[in-house]
């Protein structure tokens, strides 16, 4: 292909971009030349320029279509307007993505605020039944070990002080004989508050402040008798005070 | 009404590509006025670019409204990496071919059997002489008997002003794949328009090329 050839093919190729008015302006310099010698070139830029134009030929119609339809597009904005602003969206500009996206995100961030503060109701209704359950009077309900009693401890009524050499099974055994069980003891067990054992103590319950006294007095007398007792001696309450 | 708006229409040194810039950035600040006036501007080249493809009406109409839908919903992203025009013709080039992914080709493609008054041809009307109706009819035959990627591309450039590179970034293809669709378009239409084309046959050019 000589140069000429190929100054040809170049413009022919670039006609229709001159046409459209995209070509740079050296590309129009370059072919502006070859297009002032070459009639076939003069001739292909002459029907390319009547297609352009054919193809572009409008009327007042295609303007009424636009308008119409403009029309049913404003309707579609202004509904999508509508249901930005039902869904509470105060975003100045409900048309644009930024808005979309915003009442998007602020619905999420609504979801998620609802989320959190119901789990904080729940906390707090969780703790208020753990409370409640902690204050109530059924033993019942309460966390029970294997060493605590489950009837309230009754109040001591004599006091004693084991000998060291004492063996706790045979301290067991006094206390079985005289009806008496530990209730207290000081920090190093060197001193042991005692009371009725507790089916003793129902039974008597209905037997006068005398009685009591009485059985406390021969518990007392018993365990005084007994080897490995270095003291024993009534705890004198505001009862016994009187 | 708004100042990008009333700007445009007012500076006539103004470029398109500037005046559409303003236009969208109004848009993307919620400007209905800026909206209207673009949206006017492109639906007529826009019907036109389509009326091939879509092969119906109602289906122009819905491709344009999603497109235009969808510039007013994604102003706000526009960055300025290509010009107004490209942008919004390439999200009409994609509208239109989802459109005809989701339909087949049957349907949409070279309809013949649809009625006088609802061809898309008629959706044009050019308010001219017997000479330029005559025309009409040429193009359009002409144009219904190319391939859909020439055709694409012809329209792209004639009816949309697109160049060769911007056609090549909306079609998803190389810029020698536009230039070989271009030259084949025009080969084409050359042997289907012997009124427009005269007397000179499109082979020996076509040949001399």
């Amino acid at each position: 292909m000589n140069p000429t050839d190929s100054i040809h093919r170049q413009t022919w190729d670039l006609i229709p971009w001159i046409v459209n008015h995209s070509a740079t302006a050296e590309q129009r310099e370059r072919a502006s030349g070859h297009l002032m010698t070459c009639s076939d070139c003069q001739e292909e830029l002459a029907l390319q320029e009547r297609i352009h134009a054919g193809m572009n030929a409008s009327g007042t119609r295609e303007d009424t279509r636009a308008r119409n339809a403009l029309q049913a597009m404003n309707r579609r904005i202004d509904e999508a307007v509508a249901q930005a602003r039902a869904a509470d969206v105060s975003a100045p500009s409900p048309s644009t993505d930024v808005t979309f996206a915003w009442a998007h995100r602020r619905r999420w961030l609504a979801g998620l605020a609802a989320v959190v503060v119901l789990q904080a109701c729940g906390l707090i209704a969780l703790g208020t039944l753990l409370l409640a359950s902690r204050d109530s009077a059924d033993p019942a309900a309460r966390y029970v070990t294997l060493s605590s009693s489950t009837s309230p401890a009754p109040a001591a009524s004599i006091r004693l002080v084991p000998s060291p050499a004492l063996r706790l099974g045979d301290l067991q055994s006094l206390l079985d004989e005289a009806g008496l069980q530990i209730v207290g003891s000081s920090p190093g067990s060197t001193i042991l508050a005692l009371a009725p054992v507790s089916g003793a103590t129902d039974a008597d319950a209905a037997r006068s402040q005398q009685e009591r006294r009485r059985r406390n007095l021969e518990s007392i007398e018993l365990l005084r008798k007994k080897p490995g007792i270095l003291l024993v001696e009534p705890i004198l309450g505001p009862a016994h005070s009187q | 009404m708004n100042n990008a708006a009333q700007g445009c229409e007012a500076s006539r040194a103004e470029s398109d590509d500037e005046c559409e810039l303003k236009w969208l950035h109004a848009i993307a600040l919620g400007d209905r006025t800026a909206f209207e006036r673009l949206y006017l501007r492109y639906h007529p080249p826009l019907t036109r670019f389509l009326i091939h493809s879509a092969g119906r009406p109602d289906l122009v109409d819905d491709v344009i409204n999603e497109t235009l839908w969808a510039v007013w919903r994604g102003a706000v992203h526009f960055r300025g990496d290509s010009k107004p025009r490209t942008w919004i013709v390439s999200i009409a080039y994609r509208t239109l071919m989802k459109h005809l992914r989701d339909r087949s080709r049957g349907s949409m493609l070279g309809t013949r059997d649809v009625a006088e008054a609802e061809h898309p041809a008629n959706l044009i009307d050019v308010e001219s002489g017997p000479d330029m109706a005559e025309q009409r009819e040429w193009l359009s035959h002409g144009l219904s008997l190319l391939p859909d990627e020439q055709r694409m591309t012809l329209e792209l450039a004639y009816l949309l002003g697109q160049s060769c590179e911007e056609i090549a970034e909306i079609m998803d293809c190389a810029i020698g794949t536009v230039k070989a669709r271009m030259f084949r378009a025009r080969v084409r239409l050359r042997n289907t328009l012997p009124g427009l084309a005269g007397e000179n046959g499109p082979e020996t050019e076509a040949e001399q090329a």
